[in-house]
């Protein structure tokens, strides 16, 4: 029992205290406001979550065991060349194009986890075939920094608006991301928060998820109506350098179980606001190579739970995502589990048609005592952000973009500039 | 003089274009053999989104009419209620998020006739007049006309 009268998981006080000599883990810091958060989120409801997503990884252990993905990928891409339409309606196809250029320098860094300066020249690629029933869709990323295939799924459509996808996917518990995607000119800001990041870029939440997807909505006569996505796969392995996602092309074992869900409700369905609750369970699997390995964590259990909103009024429109993050680290000697908040606000006003001005502010609560996000230093847990966006022509826009950011281990500012655009 | 009567006969001219237009109605059509008799005003709007909507079991394929900047414009405003850049927007997103198909887009009338006719579950829009002398497409119903 603390003195503050909460009682911890067992074996967070019994913690072995040559873990801190590591550089890696920080001494936790424990807060007022940390403890309150955490005593409202272990009540029986809470836990019941969390054991309830125990019991479906036991149950569906042996469905989830990692398998060669190679032979079904390339029957399904054989089978959509093989089969050019259903039925005897033609199958549609798209192809988009989003390319970007940015300059960034970053100033006051105390560290070498971020370039201090350089450029990244970016192409996302996105094809989909559709036909009857049958759905296809890739989604590729060549850069000067990483070259990845980020989506690729094969869908069933049932009835007019539920699809079953199979593949690799972005998964739903992630609002900006699953809005954007690698589309950069279709977000306003050229960065996106923190807590919304890629895997490899400091993401402390699993974006690529290689399994089931089950995409739902429902439209009323008003035009209102809400969707649900719900997803269950293989979760990300943690490695020195962050969180690794399963690639379809080149599967590795050891990956653990990820569910995850969002239920968005939309005042207009063809419209753009929308405001909703997503959240999810990743087990995640760490690399026996990695320091905490090493340490005695054998995998960490994450559950996300978290609310949402996009709301436009005219010209202003407002982005903000809240999530609290729980991590129960699992050990030999005695789980440890530790929790931080993450969310931001982002606020865009658009000036005429080609102009819009944007500011962020992104904040966490209790990173420093947390030790997975520790473990992922890249993480942006603190971030203000302003910026101009000018929509220079049809499909172009030009941004310039500057920030004051922190993570746990150092405090340093962002400029960017970027051109990005998309075709055809 | 000459200057004069050039003057006079672009006023009247650009007067009477007015005056055609202003009884032009915008009008949903199919290819003569299509099955579709009616659309509710969602369907249409949810076609125009890349949300499947089907008639006989077939996926119902929207074409966008873009060969009159007028005709566009009023369809944005009566159909999908959007200004032109948030729609665009829009479809990008809805096709990168889950490979929705756009809508085909023609700026060649004829070409979007000959589509209309070889594709019995596509519809698109047109001006009646454009409509009714067109061969090979028929009238399904009123979408617009000016007050």
């Amino acid at each position: 029992m603390a003195p503050n009268g909460f009682e911890y998981d067992s074996g967070f006080e019994e913690r072995d205290e040559s873990i801190y000599e590591s550089p890696l883990v920080a001494r936790p810091t424990r807060l007022l406001h940390v403890d309150i958060i955490r005593r409202a989120f272990t009540t029986p409801v809470f836990t019941g979550i969390s054991e309830a997503f125990v019991s479906m990884k036991n149950i569906c252990a042996p469905l989830l065991k990692p398998f060669d993905w190679k032979r079904p990928l390339a029957g399904i891409v054989f089978s959509l060349l093989a089969i050019p339409s259903q039925a005897g309606e033609k199958a549609q196809h798209e192809f988009l194009l989003f390319p970007s250029v940015e300059v960034f320098d970053n100033t006051g860094l105390d560290d070498e986890l971020f370039d201090s300066a350089g450029n990244i020249v970016t192409a996302g690629f996105m094809y989909s075939y559709s036909g009857n029933r049958l759905r296809f869709l890739a989604e590729y990323v060549l850069s000067t920094e990483e070259s990845e295939m980020e989506r690729l799924t094969a869908g069933w459509l049932f009835g007019e608006q539920t699809m079953l996808w199979v593949g690799r996917f972005h998964q739903p518990s992630k609002y900006w991301t699953t809005e954007h995607h690698h589309g950069q000119y279709l977000q306003t800001s050229i960065s996106r928060p923190g807590i919304e990041e890629w895997e490899d870029e400091g993401g402390p939440i699993p974006t690529h998820i290689t399994g089931l997807l089950l995409e739902t909505g429902q439209i009323r006569e008003d035009s209102s109506g809400f969707q649900i996505a719900v997803s269950a796969g293989f979760a990300p392995v943690l490695t020195e350098d962050g969180l690794e996602p399963v690639e379809p092309l080149d599967p590795s074992s050891d990956h653990g179980p990820a569910f995850n869900f969002r239920l968005a409700y939309l005042p207009d369905y063809f419209g753009n606001n929308q405001f909703g609750i997503l959240g999810g369970w990743n087990d995640i699997e760490i690399d026996s190579d990695t320091s905490p390995s090493q340490l005695g964590t054998e995998s960490v259990e994450q559950l996300q739970l978290g609310v949402y909103l996009d709301w436009r009024w005219e010209q202003l429109r407002f982005i903000s995502n809240v999530n609290y993050l729980e991590y129960k680290h699992i050990r030999a000697d005695g789980n440890i589990t530790d929790d931080v908040w993450s969310g931001y606000i982002q606020a865009e006003y658009a000036i005429g048609s080609y102009w819009t001005v944007y500011g962020r502010h992104e904040n966490s609560s209790g990173e420093d005592g947390t030790e997975f996000i520790r473990l992922i230093p890249k993480f942006i847990s603190y971030r203000n952000v302003f910026g101009v966006r000018w929509d220079i022509a049809t499909s172009h826009a030009l941004t310039l973009e500057i920030a004051d950011t922190e993570t746990v281990t150092s405090d340093f500012g962002q400029y960017r500039l970027q051109w990005s655009a998309v075709f055809p | 003089m000459y200057r004069l009567f050039a003057a006079s006969l672009t006023l009247s001219l650009a007067l009477c274009w007015t005056a055609v237009r202003g009884e032009e109605q915008v009008v949903l059509v199919a290819g003569e053999n299509s099955p579709i008799e009616n659309l509710s005003p969602l369907e249409l709007r949810k076609a125009y989104f890349g949300i499947v909507v089907r008639y006989d079991n077939q996926i119902i394929r929207p074409f966008r009419n873009s060969s009159d900047p007028q005709l566009s414009e009023i369809f944005l405003q009566s159909v999908v209620a959007m200004s032109e850049r948030s729609y665009e927007r829009r479809l990008f997103s809805l096709t990168l998020k889950s490979g929705r198909p756009r809508p085909e887009e023609f700026t060649d009338q004829d070409d979007l006739v000959r589509a209309l006719r070889e594709y019995p579950h596509s519809i698109s829009y047109m001006w009646r007049s454009d409509a009714e002398r067109s061969i090979g497409i028929k009238v399904i119903k009123l979408l617009w006309q000016e007050n």
